[in-house]
């Protein structure tokens, strides 16, 4: 035991041995692991953020059940404002101890609004300019952060004192807890190979920040065999050194984490943006992550130096490299795709795919690079011939050792083809939503369907007398259910309604139409008995088939004779005058004093823009990620390719001393990185458009590609690589001076 | 009476034959010269018979101990204890002060922190090195680095001492200075030493010479 102490204290010892490089060497592996584990953090806390989140909208939820009478009655309405939907509680309170929902110190009374601190700001700036007519109540506070799921949060209370008892919810209290419902499958997907490819690399820098002058470690340990420690105990005295490396990068990694957890709620992007106090990490995942990274930089570490316990001599005699074999490096690949594609198409029970198995693919696929490069490296090196002088040296020093070559810019590898893998997904499923999105865009109309009885005359006129709208149609509504269940929405109107919101340019009255769902779902045919909200039988007449908005069967008057619309609603359709700014925000504050009572929804030009909005967010989230990484990857290149060049000092110095212009040492660095860096960015992006190819087939969903994308983050990479090679060159320029020559 | 007997070593590195068939013995406390052009294998046979290489066939035995049948830790535990190695550079860990460096193998055989420093600050006394004991290797001199692996070679008391060129990279002077402290200590504590060199300069500390020639180690028999 007392062995074991003293070797590791002795590595301990080694690692800071106090001298400048020393130090120097503890810090950077200090900073490189810490950047790893404040990222790990990260993602540790996210479960625990997440579910803050949903414990607060479970603590604003109100409670339905109670005895006598409802101390508040409420109406649930979004405001829409451009792309934004503002969810608003409008409440009447009728008892003076009525509960309050959290964040709020009391319920508002009729002509009072409380609002979120974010909806405060909106409604102040300039942009709000034309939401603040459909808030025309006094601003009696904010809503505090227990009331709020993130710091962006858009939400009201308004007082109400009109909602009657017998439309309005029943209100006895707030909090209650939900069934916690899973994540949308393909966002599921996304969630998870994000999570994967983003944090994997984090685990491939781990390693590489460890190894940072494994060549003098190997020095160091070799001169210790050499005076007689067993190989077990220069194992011991190596884990002491690389503990130190790995304790200072937790340090530096948790300093890092509290440094940045500040900024949670900076973060532009709602869904990404929480409450500092709430990115705190689950204890047991902390725990993980404390106890996986010093033990992963421990089996890296002794990985790397199996050949040096070995041999006392390892790092003085160089034999001829062993030659890298395929087979085993395939395994990985094969295994990964074997998985994925074991589930194609196969969403299972729940809407999602056995998640072990895809991560499992996921990661399996991602190790395929760091392990593939270093043969195909080899195997390109060993083809190659020198041409030039620079390449000449450059080829033969990565015959030497493919290896280090492969592994310094296998980092970057990774995190280009994840991202890569993220882009391909996303675009294919951007690619289905938009194109169901580009159809409502040749419509533009808001559809008003009121909630109550109200004076539909007034609200018509409102409406019609609004800017940018050119006609108000009405269409009757109602639904239709066939023999196999399937319900569809039946909408009766003039051809002037009709073609508001679908393509019936045919149209005469008599005529029926049919917008079918996107997706292939099978539908009731003509002739089919269709029951009319559940009561009254209706014949399908023979439908012609339109492209619409909003799928479901389309009549003119004559042709939905034998329907009643008793039970059913009006709803008015205000088509708005594209050449208009702002129509639909025009024709919204038309009918603001309406407020819960009309349910406003706007389809056309700017429901795109919508969609593109939030798969903006997510692309420049992503690209957010992927930039921390390969910056991530950027500093462990510079300092691996800095410590080549100080290992390689001796050499280096030699050749320039004997007339080598260090132009073409400088060329033969750039060979030396860049033949590495092609290799690496094939492999890249063939892996990941492959693995987004195959994950986009778990979902069957049609595939697309981000060319532009992967074009952008594939010249972000090899200008990395360049620019680190041109951050070595001052290097290069003190290593070829006369000091170079120098061996103490 | 032998302490090291090396017989029929051969030893290839891939296609390389260093040793085709050497043999060697060395008798308590005798110096012992392995001379011989480059590359006729005289590092590999000292290597070999100091137990760090295991050569592909042959015997080393060290008393009545067979060194080729030893385990790593085994063959290890004797370098501790009983042989001392001086290169001619790199075998100082530059992370640690030269007194460190000098305490190193007593400390891995346990001793306590005090009781080994201070057995090397009397050996770097004794090799004049006392001076750059909080010293790091690379804040000193060639000379003075070969003479603080010198201490560290003998701070253990060994029997054996491998010094493998350990003047080659040294001016003359200095060279003169190392090879006189090494012999002179080596004498006084009975230690054997075997010293691969290629100058006859260096060769001439020696009882007796061997030469190495094609992986064969042949002697010269002649005492001084």
């Amino acid at each position: 035991m007392n062995h074991v102490i003293s070797d590791l204290a002795l590595g301990v010892r080694l690692a800071v041995g106090g001298s400048r490089k020393s130090w120097g060497r503890l810090a950077l592996q200090g900073v490189g692991i810490g950047l790893c584990v404040a990222m790990l953090l990260l993602a540790a806390a996210l479960p625990n953020a997440l579910d803050a989140r949903d414990d607060r909208g479970d603590a604003r939820s109100k409670v339905t059940e109670g005895a006598g009478p409802a101390p508040v009655l409420e109406e649930e309405m979004y405001v829409h404002f451009r792309s934004r939907d503002i969810p608003g509680t409008y409440v009447n309170v009728r008892a003076q101890n009525a509960p309050v929902p959290p964040g709020l110190e009391r319920l508002p009374q009729d002509g009072e609004v409380v609002v979120s601190p974010a909806l405060a700001e909106l409604l102040a700036s300039p942009d709000g300019e034309l939401l603040r007519p459909r808030f025309p109540q006094r601003v009696i506070g904010t809503i505090g952060a227990a009331g709020l799921i993130g710091p962006h949060d858009l939400k009201f209370y308004a007082g109400d004192s009109k909602i009657a008892e017998s439309a309005g919810t029943k209100v006895y209290g707030y909090g209650r807890a939900y069934e916690r419902m899973g994540l949308d499958p393909v966002l599921w997907m996304l969630s998870l190979v994000g999570i994967v490819v983003l944090l994997f690399p984090v685990l491939v820098f781990v390693g590489v920040a460890t190894r940072l002058a494994a060549a003098q470690r190997d020095r160091r340990l070799a001169a210790l065999r050499l005076v007689g420690a067993a190989a077990g105990r220069v194992r011991l005295i190596a884990s002491g050194e690389t503990l130190v490396g790995a304790l200072t990068g937790l340090v530096f990694g948790i300093g890092f984490f509290f440094a940045v957890r500040p900024l949670a709620g900076e973060v532009p992007i709602p869904e990404l943006a929480f409450f500092p106090g709430d990115l705190l990490p689950a204890p047991s995942l902390a725990a993980v992550v404390l106890v996986a990274v010093p033990v992963l930089a421990v089996l890296t570490s002794l990985f790397a130096m199996r050949r040096t316990i070995i041999e006392p001599l390892g790092v003085v005699r160089h034999q001829k490299p062993v030659r890298r074999r395929l087979w085993w490096r395939l395994v990985p690949v094969a295994g990964g795709i074997a998985l994925l594609a074991s589930q194609f198409g196969d969403t299972g029970e729940k809407g999602t795919p056995f998640q072990v198995i895809v991560i499992t693919g996921v990661v399996l696929l991602m190790l395929g690079i760091p392990v593939l490069l270093p043969w195909l490296v080899e195997r390109v090196a060993n083809w190659m011939r020198g041409a030039t002088p620079a390449l000449q040296l450059a080829v033969r020093r990565l015959q030497l050792d493919a290896g280090t070559a492969a592994r310094v810019v296998g980092g970057v590898a990774v995190v280009l083809a994840g991202t890569v893998t993220l882009q391909v997904i996303l675009a294919s499923v951007e690619k289905d939503v938009v194109s169901e999105e580009k159809r409502d865009a040749t419509h533009n109309f808001v559809a008003l369907t009121p909630k109550d009885d109200i004076d539909t005359a007034g609200l018509r006129t409102a409406v019609a007398g609004s800017k940018g709208v050119k006609a108000v149609h009405v269409l009757d509504r109602t639904y239709a259910t066939d023999s196999n269940d399937r319900t569809t929405n039946v909408s009766v109107g003039t051809c002037a309604a009709l073609k508001a919101q679908a393509d019936v340019t045919d149209c005469v009255d008599g005529k029926a139409y049919r917008v079918r769902f996107a997706r292939d779902v099978s539908e009731s045919e003509a002739g089919e008995v269709l029951m009319i909200q559940g009561r009254t039988a209706w014949t399908l007449p023979a439908l012609q088939e339109v492209p619409g908005t909003s799928p479901g069967i389309y009549l003119t008057p004559a042709a939905a004779k034998g329907i009643d619309f008793t039970d059913g609603r009006p709803q008015f359709q205000a088509e708005l005058d594209l050449a208009v700014p702002d129509a639909a925000e025009y024709m919204r504050n038309s009918i603001a004093d309406y407020t819960w009572r009309v349910h406003a929804y706007f389809v056309g030009q700017d429901d795109s823009a919508e969609v593109e909005l939030i798969f903006g967010a997510i692309r420049r989230a992503l690209l957010a990620g992927a930039v921390l990484t390969l910056l991530l990857a950027g500093a462990s290149l510079l300092v691996m390719a800095l410590e080549q060049v100080r290992e390689r000092r001796r050499p280096l110095a030699v050749l320039a001393a004997t007339g080598v212009p260090r132009g073409t040492l400088a060329r033969s660095l750039l060979w030396q990185n860049g033949v590495p860096l092609v290799l690496s960015t094939v492999i890249a992006v063939g892996t990941g458009i492959g693995l987004g190819v195959m994950v986009t087939r778990v979902f069957n969903a049609e595939v697309a590609y981000d060319w532009p994308g992967i074009a952008a983050l594939t010249v972000a990479s090899v200008a990395l690589v360049l620019a680190v090679t041109a951050l070595t060159l001052p290097s290069l320029r003190k290593a070829t001076g006369a000091l170079g020559l120098q061996s103490e | 009476m032998s302490l090291l007997n090396a017989e029929d070593l051969h030893k290839s590195f891939g296609k390389t034959h260093a040793l085709g068939g050497a043999a060697l013995t060395v008798r308590a406390g005798e110096i012992v010269a392995v001379m011989g052009p480059s590359g006729s294998g005289k590092s590999t046979l000292l290597h070999c018979i100091a137990g760090i290489l295991p050569p592909d066939s042959g015997v080393v035995r060290y008393g009545d101990r067979e060194l080729t049948s030893m385990s790593d830790r085994e063959r290890s535990e004797l370098r501790r204890t009983d042989f001392g190695f001086v290169f001619q550079f790199g075998q100082l860990v530059p992370e640690l002060t030269c007194l460190e460096n000098v305490a190193l193998p007593l400390r891995l055989s346990g001793m306590k922190r005090g009781n080994a420093e201070r057995a090397a600050k009397d050996w770097m006394a004794k090799l004049e090195v006392d001076t750059v004991a909080d010293q790091r290797p690379g804040e000193t001199s060639g000379g003075q680095g070969q003479r603080v692996a010198i201490a560290r070679a003998l701070v253990t008391g060994p029997k054996v001492i491998f010094a493998d060129e350990p003047t080659g990279a040294l001016d003359s002077l200095n060279g003169e200075r190392v090879m006189h402290l090494l012999t002179k200590a080596a004498r006084e504590t009975g230690a054997a030493v075997v010293l691969v060199t290629h100058e006859a300069r260096v060769a001439a500390y020696s009882d007796r010479e061997v030469v190495v020639r094609d992986g064969k180690a042949r002697d010269v028999e002649f005492a001084r």
